[in-house]
């Protein structure tokens, strides 16, 4: 279970992602533009946002899985226990991947090999790091199988992915995650190809897991449903830049800036009363090749002022609720032009009339 | 509520599909599907993937056989037709596929999507077209300079509007909306949810709405269908259905759905199905949930629900559900 009352960013994390910068295509598109982020050990992290903003490529280039021809990571550090992996040799990397940090993917179909059984699939990281006996490595296989909730293993480690369900190979990701006891897991959009009643088994799973193995974990994902039951901390992200960050009770109680009022509003939530027409964010996230000089979410903001226009705003504490609430918004920072949404009820009706109408143009 | 019904299902419905049935060999994917929709009805149609949603929608567009059962647009069996009177009642129903960019030829530029069904049925006049196209593109929100624009140059939202678009282009009775938003991000849903909305309320559509959650189809649907193993299991008005759900199956669709809100969402009591669905070549005996069933196993698993099959039952005005346990 969550922990509840608020987290504060870890002074000593896990990974700490420092000023990182990944590009794509010798420069031209800026995928993450500067992240800061902090995981403590056995600390969750939720990392939110829509499809395009950066999310899989900043969570790639910690474990250095983009195609290296065409990427560029850095400039930034990606301090995990205090070391930068950037500094690492391929070879080094090779003894992080796994052992200590792993990821899950959406798609567990692309990520397995179709023509090897999911036992030597779940073994291929022990096989590489450890010297383990035949029945020793079969006792393994077996534990983690079980682990992850898989009947029969004995008779189903011998299966190819294409023999098991959409909810079965996630589960098989997530034992081959596990194998080599990793201390920080990755998770991108691990349920969103999942039906609901699925996505519910899986989550419940990493729960518990998490729990009695003391793992870290970023929970990527755009549903902040997800994000409400399985984070301790949420870093949002729009255009490739964190636009808030903050403990999960208080992001969600209270939210600084509109981009993170515009993902709540439009999230669905079956207990409240049914409405006529729902709120979506007008527009859609600008391409990153060629993002908006100002504030980046300027040209959908319906709060926007002359000043979001004209400057980008730093992330900068939240003024009500201290420092390890800090948003990307001039709305909400005490400076010449700025400040006029400290403390707005984000569920009170706009009075703002927006200066920057150029939402207009539909996704 | 009630008054609402009573005159619904007194009206003569616009589409009456009973007891369907679409076979694919072993698979039953359709096992004895009967609802009707009223005029200027939107009906959603839930369930998990390979619960039969899709065959459903395109055994009624009639581009799957079934294997029994009618489907009656305006009276008229859809089965007993063919050639010229067949086409002339096809064009009464369009559908809107999932994956909006699939779903357009990549070689060409929007208005001509917009003008092909046009084109198809007869429509020479080159003026008519080009301001029908107009309409059409103002009708769900898409500037006039994306006229030029091909598929791959627009956004995934944008096409879902062409797709709209181009089911609109005939002026159909009714439309199939095949999870129209489940590749869209939400924040973006919500965008084209508020299109069809509209659209129904000022063209006074009818909608069968397919979705694979209950969060999708809660606000745009006046009575909603849940769909398991092929077979519907319970059919209610929209508020009834999300404040009293009956049937098991539901009941765990409901509570799976996370809300945003860390507080509720910890406080939520969750009712996980175990494992996961039966193949719909081999389906249970009896109970099509019987397998996985959280109201069965408290109930220290009565041989009934192995023994017959629940009929859809009315349990109260216009609340059906399939269950020999469930009650209110
Ligand atoms: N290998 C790549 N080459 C070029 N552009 C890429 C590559 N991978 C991602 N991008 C671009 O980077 C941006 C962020 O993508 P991504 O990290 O996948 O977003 P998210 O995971 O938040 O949906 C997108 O604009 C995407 O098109
Ligand atoms: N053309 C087909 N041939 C064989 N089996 C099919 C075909 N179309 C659908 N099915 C099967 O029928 C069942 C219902 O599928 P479908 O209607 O697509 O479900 P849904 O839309 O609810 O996901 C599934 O088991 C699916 O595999
Ligand atoms: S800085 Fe301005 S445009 Fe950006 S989110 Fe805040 S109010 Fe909106
Ligand atoms: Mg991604
Ligand atoms: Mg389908």
């Amino acid at each position: 279970m969550t922990v509840s009352g608020p987290a504060r960013s870890p002074d000593r994390p896990l990974l700490h992602l420092d000023d990182l910068h990944t590009s794509f295509a010798q420069g031209a598109i800026v995928a993450v533009e500067g992240i800061d982020l902090r995981v403590g050990a056995g600390e969750s992290v939720g990392l939110v946002g829509e499809s395009g903003c950066g999310k899989s490529a900043a969570a790639k280039s910690i474990l250095r899985l983009h195609d290296p021809r065409n990427t560029r990571i850095g400039p930034g550090r990606i301090l995990f226990e205090g070391r930068d992996l950037l500094q690492l040799s391929d070879e080094g990397m090779r003894k992080i991947r796994g052992r200590e940090i792993a990821m899950i993917f959406q798609d567990p179909m692309t990520a397995l090999d179709p023509v090897m059984t999911v036992g030597d699939q779940i073994a291929e990281c022990l096989d590489a790091h450890e010297r383990l006996s035949a029945t020793a490595r079969k006792a393994r296989i077996l534990e983690l199988m079980k682990l992850v909730g898989i009947p029969s293993p004995a008779t189903r480690m011998r299966c190819y992915p294409h023999q098991f369900s959409g909810g079965m190979r996630q589960r098989i990701m997530i034992a081959i995650a596990l194998s080599c006891r990793p201390k920080l897991i990755l998770a991108d959009e691990i349920t969103t190809a999942l039906d609901v009643t699925l996505q519910a088994q899986v989550l419940e799973l990493i729960r518990s897991l998490r729990d009695s193995m003391q793992l870290a974990t970023i929970m990527i994902t755009h549903d902040l449903g997800v994000v409400a039951g399985m984070t301790d901390r949420v870093y949002v992200m729009y255009a490739g830049q964190i636009v808030e960050t903050a403990a999960t009770d208080d992001l969600f109680a209270r939210p600084a800036m509109p981009y993170t009022w515009g993902l709540l509003r439009s999230a669905p939530d079956l207990e409240a009363p049914v409405v006529e027409r729902m709120v979506p964010i007008e527009g859609m996230p600008p391409s990153l090749a060629d993002p908006p000089s100002g504030c980046r979410f300027a040209p959908r903001c319906p709060y926007g002022r002359e000043i979001c226009e004209r400057a980008a705003p730093p992330l900068a504490p939240n003024p009500v609720s201290g420092p390890e609430h800090a948003a990307r918004c001039w709305g909400t920072q005490q400076v010449k032009g700025g400040g006029w949404l400290i403390g707005h009820d984000w569920r009170a009706p706009n009075s703002d009339t927006p200066t920057s109408g150029k939402a207009g143009t539909n996704a | 509520m009630p008054d609402t019904l009573k005159v619904q299902e007194k009206a003569q419905p616009l589409l009456k599909v009973t007891d369907l049935a679409v076979r694919f060999g072993e698979v039953r994917a359709v096992d004895g599907v009967s609802f009707t929709i009223a005029p200027g009805e939107t009906l959603g149609l839930v369930g998990e993937s390979g619960s039969g949603k899709s065959t459903v929608g395109r055994a009624i567009l009639q581009l799957v056989r079934s294997s029994g059962g009618t489907v009656e647009l305006d009276g008229t069996d859809l089965g007993a037709l063919n050639g010229e009177r067949l086409r002339t009642m096809r064009r009464k129903m369009q559908v809107v596929f999932q994956d909006p960019r699939g779903s357009l030829d990549p070689r060409m530029r929007i208005s001509a999507i917009l003008a092909e069904p046009l084109v198809i049925h007869g429509l020479r006049d080159k003026t008519a077209m080009a301001d029908r196209v107009r309409d059409l593109m103002r009708l769900v929100g898409l500037h006039d300079d994306m006229a030029d624009r091909f598929p791959h140059q627009i956004s995934g939202g944008q096409a879902q509007r062409v797709a709209i678009g181009r089911a609109l282009a005939l002026e159909p009775a009714l439309i199939v909306a095949d999870e129209p938003v489940s590749s869209l991000d939400v924040s973006i849903q919500a965008q084209v949810m508020n299109l069809l909305a509209d659209l129904r309320a000022s063209l006074g559509l009818s909608m069968l709405f397919i979705a694979h959650d209950l969060a999708v189809v809660r606000h745009i649907s006046d009575r909603i269908a849940v769909m398991y193993l092929g077979q519907i299991v319970e059919l209610a008005p929209r508020d009834r259905i999300y404040a009293k759900p009956l049937h098991p199956y539901t009941r765990s669709l409901l509570s799976a759905v996370p809300v945003p809100d860390p507080a509720r969402e910890r406080a939520r009591k969750r009712i996980i199905l175990e494992g996961d669905p039966p193949s719909p070549d081999n389906p249970p005996p009896g109970c099509p949930l019987s397998s996985r069933c959280a109201l069965r196993r408290e109930l220290g698993d009565p041989a009934e629900c192995e023994k017959r099959r629940p009929a859809l039952t009315e349990t109260a005005l216009g609340h059906h559900v399939a269950c020999h346990f469930a009650r209110e």
